[in-house]
């Protein structure tokens, strides 16, 4: 059933997904992003828990110009903490490819992820070349939950996530952001303070 | 005439009553089950530990997994016992840490307390890296 969901919500809802990038080995995730300037779609297959293999589709619009790329993407669990209470991750992604006109993509992205069951917090910083055409955008979100859900309960999370690329957003855009997940089964949704309102589903399977 | 009666209706009544207590016997035998706990640190969102009950459900003989967020205890019942190291290795391969694996639910609670003092004893005898560390912070702080 999710494999019939999940593309129709890219199609026709153009929500926002946004995956973790690696997952339990032999889990399989898809992402798909969209927002004012970027779009883009994901997926990969976790081959162990610290290792992700899957494709990259992007949309980037910088100014007047409009970069579409393809590439392949490696996904790396490089650190994580399993401690009592919380835990915490440090992924490292890199991308190559080519784009739609001209003769190379890629993207490196690092994410770094602190959580227990009350807050959750991430940074997120990524670069990509595109051409030689360089383009940095960075993340942050801050977290909490109203209430701790059971393991087959549905749980909410609710997040400020702030924004940041210089070639797109002159400032930094915050976005307040309500998360809620059941089972195998995550939704987000929010508005920027520009008014700006988005969708993020995701799902493992 | 009335020997034969009296063989036939013994022959029925023992027959009844053997029937009877074998039904009985199967009927009070206990069902093979097995469950086993084990302690996992790192499980602190619903969403992302959903691999843990996917994959340990799909060994063979598993009936049911419970995820306990409170407790930080997965349950594993099954009809026959699962190694522990089946287990370990599923719930590792699901991005977590298993700390111990007992079938009795209390030694897993406790194992809090018990594996603080197992990192102290370690500390005190870590091939004197903890004494000569120890020395060389109390030389530092002079």
């Amino acid at each position: 059933m999710n494999r019939i969901l999940i593309p129709l919500f890219v199609i026709f809802l153009s929500p926002q997904l946004m995956a973790h990038p690696v997952v339990f080995k032999g889990g399989s995730v898809l992402t798909a992003t969209s927002n004012q300037t970027m779009n883009t779609l994901e997926s990969h297959y976790s081959f162990s828990s610290h290792f992700a293999l899957g494709a990259l589709f992007g949309r980037l619009q910088l100014s007047e110009e409009l970069h579409e790329f393809f590439m392949i993407q490696a996904n790396v669990l490089a650190w994580r903490g399993n401690f009592e209470d919380s835990q915490a991750n440090l992924y490292i992604q890199g991308a190559t490819g080519k784009p739609r006109e001209g003769d190379s993509a890629s993207r490196i992205q690092l994410n770094a992820d602190w959580e227990d069951r009350d807050y959750y917090t991430v940074f997120k910083a990524g670069l990509y070349d595109l051409d030689g055409q360089k383009v940095d955008y960075y993340q942050a979100r801050l977290g909490f939950s109203p209430f701790r859900g059971k393991y087959e309960s549905w749980q909410a999370f609710y997040i400020f996530q702030f924004d940041y690329n210089k070639e797109m957003h002159k400032h930094v855009i915050i976005t307040p952001v309500l998360r809620l997940f059941y089972q195998n089964i995550l939704i987000e949704f929010g508005s920027s303070l520009e008014g700006k309102s988005w969708l993020q589903l995701m799902t493992h399977f | 005439m009335a020997t034969i009666n009296d063989s036939f209706l013994k022959f029925i009544t023992i027959s009844l009553i053997s029937l009877f207590l074998s039904v009985s016997v199967q009927a009070k035998a206990p069902s093979k089950s097995s469950v086993k706990y084990a302690k996992v640190h790192g499980v602190v969102c619903q969403f992302c530990a959903q691999g843990i009950k996917k994959n340990l459900k799909k060994v063979s003989g598993v009936k049911d997994v419970k995820v306990d967020m409170s407790t930080k205890i997965v349950e594993v019942q099954s009809e026959t016992p699962i190694k522990d190291e089946t287990i370990s290795k599923i719930i590792t391969d699901a991005g977590f840490k298993v700390v111990k694996i007992s079938t009795d639910e209390k030694i897993v609670s406790a194992s809090k307390s018990s594996e603080k003092e197992a990192e102290k004893k370690n500390h005190k005898h870590d091939g004197n890296h903890g004494h000569m560390m120890k020395e060389k912070n109390d030389k530092a702080k002079k």
